[in-house]
């Protein structure tokens, strides 16, 4: 067990002397430096730069480069949570599924997060362009749906009490959620077309350029978030086990 | 001092429990209304689309009670096995896993047809002046809807087979994953009541439900291996 301990740190050492200039470039609080950068440049490019809307929306339209790159992030961070159930799932012994827990359980909260922030955000813009704070509008029911399924993944986890099988069953769960969204995107369709503005169809942006370069950086800057989020998700997870660890390790040498 | 710090503690972990409790009836309620919606039509954005018509609200009626009753009914599909590991010794039979799901989930689904077998004469004479005369042209709509929710409520009540107050955890994860097909079932049930509706959008509608019962089925069969045995 030492001696495997040191091979490891001596294996750290000599391969990070090469790549401890880079390594730092993506350490976690640097992560979070880069998103912060980004997005403020972002927000900067959006109010300075970018052009106000020449369409009827105006002005409003600036909080598009908050609520598409959120609601992108929103689902990067779903497709994060079922892979990681996917790994978790396939590994048989329950101390592998660990680190592939943590990241999903980590991922499903941000992308919840996000996804009520996409609802906000969305609403407030609605108000201002539709003249309502909701209309039942494909997109806004899939968010709405996404944020209940997601929801309820924490619900069915908290009422299971044992550790190995609240991970089984949360794993499985996610990859049914994730599958539902566009089940429920789909369905929501049978209405007749939405009042949603389609900014990117599959002919290409319906930007042009300086709007096109903010709406890429602000999405960079989110998902650069996102990232710097889950590594320090991830990091407390494996702090919390570790703590839990010793605690049972600790009560078991007390007379 | 130190009994009074686990008396608060307790007290704290009975209030988030409740918590719990709360965020679940939340849940419920709004899906409870976007289910409404659909069915009903009614809302804000929705000027540009016409009221509907008085055959399709009872669709919607109808689905929601179809819903509502399923889950009451497919909550007990494990609970017979609960009983004297009776799960354990199921488990020993030799077969595979998805056959065991397939069997629940066909006793479900005869279930769900006996449901709608007793409820539907009952329901076109409580809300259908016409009757029972669209019967044929229903049938295929109920059944694809019947095989998804029979699918979908033998996998939850597997995933919720040893998690505690799962009376009131299944229909919390079982109807957000039941809405799409809801929203199918009653615009196609609506069209077909409607009479004058176009086959192909029926035949739309059809195909989305046969493309849901086929991805949970393919759940199903991926993962209740593992939520029986572990």
């Amino acid at each position: 067990m030492d001696t495997d301990m040191q091979t490891d740190t001596r294996e750290d050492q000599s391969s990070s002397r090469g790549t401890a200039r880079w390594s730092r470039l993506y350490s976690t609080p640097a992560l979070f430096v880069w998103a912060a950068l980004l997005l403020v440049t972002g927000a900067l490019l959006a109010f300075l730069v970018a052009p106000v809307d020449a369409s009827a929306m105006g002005f409003s339209q600036k909080i598009f480069y908050v609520h598409a790159p959120v609601a992108e992030t929103a689902l990067v961070a779903f497709a994060v949570s079922f892979v990681a159930a996917v790994l978790s799932l396939r590994r048989t012994a329950a101390t592998d599924r660990g680190p592939w827990a943590d990241l999903e359980t980590a991922a499903i909260r941000l992308g919840l997060a996000f996804s009520v922030l996409v609802l906000i955000t969305g609403m407030i813009w609605g108000r201002a362009a539709w003249g309502v704070w909701w209309a039942w509008e494909p997109r806004l029911t899939t968010f709405l749906l996404a944020v209940l399924v997601y929801a309820s993944y924490f619900v069915v986890r908290a009422a299971t009490d044992d550790e190995d099988r609240r991970a089984v069953i949360g794993s499985v769960f996610a990859i049914i959620a994730f599958v539902s969204v566009p089940l429920t995107f789909f369905a929501t369709r049978y209405l007749p077309e939405g009042l949603h503005p389609v900014v990117i169809t599959s002919s290409g942006a319906q930007m042009e350029g300086s709007m096109a370069a903010t709406f890429v950086v602000c999405t960079a800057g989110m998902l650069v978030l996102l990232a710097a989020l889950l590594r320090s998700e991830m990091t407390a997870a494996r702090i919390r086990a570790e703590l839990a660890e010793t605690r049972d390790a600790l009560e078991g040498t007390r007379p | 001092m130190r009994l009074f710090l686990t008396l608060v503690r307790r007290d704290v972990v009975a209030e988030t429990r409740r918590l719990q409790a709360v965020l679940s009836m939340a849940i419920f309620a709004l899906v409870v209304m976007v289910v409404l919606h659909y069915g009903w039509g009614v809302g804000p954005g929705d000027a540009s689309e016409p009221a509907r018509s008085t055959e399709t609200v009872p669709a919607a009626m109808l689905w929601v009670v179809f819903v509502f009753a399923a889950i009451l009914g497919l909550g007990r599909t494990f609970a017979p096995e609960r009983e004297d590991d009776c799960l354990d010794g199921l488990l020993l039979l030799p077969v595979d896993r998805f056959t065991l799901f397939l069997a629940k989930a066909t006793t479900n689904l005869l279930l769900l047809i006996v449901l709608q077998i007793a409820v539907v004469p009952v329901f076109a004479l409580f809300f259908l002046e016409t009757g029972v005369t669209h019967l044929p042209a229903f049938i295929p709509v109920a059944l694809l809807a019947d095989v998804g929710m029979a699918a979908v409520g033998t996998l939850l009540a597997a995933l919720v087979l040893r998690a505690r107050s799962r009376d009131l955890v299944l229909p919390v994860v079982m109807l957000p994953l039941l809405v799409p097909l809801v929203i199918a079932a009653t615009s196609a049930t609506g069209a077909v009541v409607d009479g004058g509706a176009d086959l192909a959008e029926v035949a739309g509608r059809l195909g989305f439900l046969a493309g849901y019962d086929a991805v949970m089925l393919l759940l199903a069969w991926g993962t209740f291996g593992i939520l029986v045995s572990e």
